[in-house]
């Protein structure tokens, strides 16, 4: 009965959101595996989150470590083969243990970017939606600018003056993606400021910042978190991104540095075993995400089922 | 139910009369700013036009005594009773809690006071509980304002206030949320939410209009055994006269902004004095064999940002004279008690 009461109004269902929980939240999941592509999405997820945390445990050797014959050679460019189940690459690293070390590597990117830009979005729509006036006016204004700032060009620049690294990966990203979630929440918080229960709140003496955190903020998290699984989605496309165009960090192997080597090494058409898993590595990764967010974007929004 | 009165019309005793206010408001304004174009607010020129929606209206609520604020879609009733509870700023005038003015009282000690005497019910009870707050939380919290030290009272103050609003047996409810329960259930417990810091001065914006009518008098006893055993001084708005009759002491009728008249309940529904009253009287429906004569209204609502000059319901007065379109009227006597802005009503 959850998924019937949940759909009666968006974003603001009872059981529809996060706030009161663990149960709550396993009552989402349990809507979204109701839709066939939700409960794809679901498990492929699942899988790269494992890939991500065990992955490097598995993995036959280090992402970096060259594979040798007995002979003491190097196996360079070898197709898939017992000793190396996906081939190696140019220099004789071992696919199949950089496919798995990269799992970790975009997942990590993905979800701290996503969180950051999530709580930066959702602060921002909070208090410029609250506020209004001039607060709104210039944060309104400031997300504009974001708006109006293209990723790829001011992220390289920035990168080739201060060096590549994970963390100002991460940062960038982050500062990036919360445009979007400061829009859609500052929507949504003029819509719910004007309720009569938070006029209750504010008759009853609630501070204005029990007002937003008590009775706004929890009325539109089930949006935060919409816009935070794009933003997973987002994080590891822009990363594998910069990575492929060289300005990834080189101390880790993420799949965008793997098609970046292939790239470089001008293998990009003749060694399918080195170029293929991580592009559909990432191709699988941002379609899961898609059926899980569409399937909880439907629970939130049940109009979207009629088109 | 033992703790709602029967209804009693003769027990309707004027006697708030002796007392001071609780509540009182002088001209009270809430105009809105037009927005202009760009360029013309940048140029500075044109002139800054507003909406008022409440303008200068001036009134007192006595303890035990329900005001009635009467008037039809858009005439600013909602806008008073938000404004008088300072839930929007005024653009001008004087709120007296207890005698002393809001703007003069600073810091947060006296604005808390007041908050906590002042409380609000709304009309769509649908929408005046948060949908994630369980009802024992919503009743709570201004008991946990309010009452920070009594931390081991909250529960039996929240069941005394939820027993008060009839909700029986308040365990029943306590754990529930809002889209488990009925619409007069909820309206209840926005009432339970409302009494439980036992203001002294409760706005009823329009508070049934939403509910069926086999519950609507229910929820009308228990705001008039308010104001009678608790001795609370409520202004209950409302554009349904019959409900009206029912609960209120006093009714003072709404036009655009304005209060046009004012008076004892009895003597404004049956006997109204100024000509929108008596169209507003002769609208409402009654139970009643025979025929009666109906006042039909020309035209529509001056839009309140663009309001004609002189008295403002000239433009559809049946009775309107030469002097009513350049000359404004005040509210001025208009018989014993009773107060009407019109120049026909002496």
């Amino acid at each position: 009965m959850a998924g019937t009461q949940s759909l009666r109004s968006p974003a603001v269902a009872p059981s529809a959101g996060v706030a009161s929980g663990i149960g709550a939240l396993w009552r989402v999941l349990r809507i979204i595996m109701g839709y066939p592509t939700g409960a794809i999405g679901l498990v492929l997820i699942l899988l790269f989150a494992l890939m991500a945390i065990f992955g490097p445990m598995l993995a036959p050797q280090s992402p970096f470590e060259v594979s040798r014959t007995a002979a003491g050679g190097v196996v360079r460019l070898s197709p898939p083969s017992w000793d190396n189940w996906l081939g190696t690459t140019n220099q004789g690293l071992d696919v199949f243990s950089q496919l798995l070390w990269g799992a970790r590597v975009a997942l990590t990117v993905g979800v701290i970017s996503a969180i950051g830009s999530i709580v930066l979005g959702t602060l921002i729509g909070l208090i410029a939606g609250y506020f209004g006036g001039w607060t709104d006016e210039v944060l309104m204004r400031i997300t504009d600018v974001a708006f109006g700032i293209p990723f790829l060009p001011t992220a390289l620049v920035i990168i080739s003056i201060t060096g590549p690294s994970l963390a100002l990966i991460i940062l960038l990203i982050t500062l990036f993606l919360w445009r979007t979630t400061a829009r859609v929440i500052r929507a949504q918080v003029l819509t719910l400021k004007t309720r009569p229960f938070v006029w209750a709140a504010k008759a009853a003496g609630a501070s204005e910042a029990k007002i937003i955190f008590v009775h706004i903020a929890p009325n539109v998290l089930p949006l935060s978190f919409l816009y935070m699984a794009i933003g997973v989605q987002g994080g590891v496309m822009l990363e594998a991104a910069l990575s492929f165009l060289g300005f990834g960090d080189p101390h880790v192997m993420s799949w965008g540095s793997m098609l970046n080597e292939a790239f470089k090494a001008g293998a990009m058409r003749t060694a399918w075993w080195w170029v293929a898993p991580p592009g559909i590595a990432l191709s699988l990764f941002v379609v899961s995400v898609f059926m899980v967010t569409r399937a909880y974007e439907e629970l939130l929004n049940p109009r979207l089922r009629e088109i | 139910m033992n703790i709602l009165t029967d209804v009693n019309r003769s027990d309707r005793a004027p006697r708030a009369a002796c007392t001071s206010p609780v509540i009182e408001v002088r001209r009270l304004r809430k105009w809105y700013p037009v927005r202009r174009s760009m360029l013309s607010s940048l140029l500075g020129v044109g002139e800054q036009r507003y909406l008022r929606a409440v303008d200068d209206v001036s009134f007192a609520v006595h303890p035990g005594e329900v005001l009635g604020l009467a008037g039809e879609s858009g005439c600013g009733k909602s806008t008073t009773g938000m404004t008088v509870l300072k839930l929007h700023a005024p653009s001008g005038g004087e709120i007296l809690f207890d005698g002393a003015d809001l703007a003069t009282l600073t810091g947060r000690g006296p604005l808390r006071d007041f908050r906590r005497n002042a409380q609000i019910v709304f009309q769509n009870p649908y929408e005046a509980l948060n949908p994630r707050f369980t009802v024992l939380r919503s009743v709570l919290e201004p008991i946990s304002i309010h009452f920070p030290d009594r931390r081991t009272e909250y529960e039996a103050l929240a069941r005394l206030a939820m027993e008060r609003a009839g909700l029986l047996p308040a365990e029943n409810f306590m754990h529930r949320y809002p889209h488990e329960m009925s619409g007069g259930q909820l309206q209840r417990v926005a009432i339970a939410r409302a009494i439980a810091v036992e203001p002294r001065f409760l706005v009823a914006d329009e508070p049934v209009s939403m509910l069926d009518v086999s519950i609507r008098a229910g929820i009308l006893n228990l705001l008039k055994s308010f104001a009678e055993t608790l001795n609370m001084g409520i202004l209950f708005i409302s554009h349904d006269l019959s409900t009206m009759r029912h609960i209120c002491t006093r009714i003072a009728v709404m036009y655009l902004g304005r209060i046009v008249e004012i008076g004892p309940t009895d003597q404004i529904l049956d006997d109204p004095r100024h000509p929108y009253s008596q169209a507003l009287v002769a609208a409402a429906p009654v139970m009643r064999r025979g025929t009666r004569r109906r006042i039909h209204l020309e035209g529509a609502v001056p839009n309140p940002a663009n309001l004609p000059s002189g008295c403002r319901f000239h433009p559809r007065c049946p009775k309107a004279i030469d002097r009513c379109r350049t000359d404004d009227p005040q509210l001025h006597a208009a018989g014993e008690r009773r107060e009407a802005a019109c120049h026909l009503v002496a």
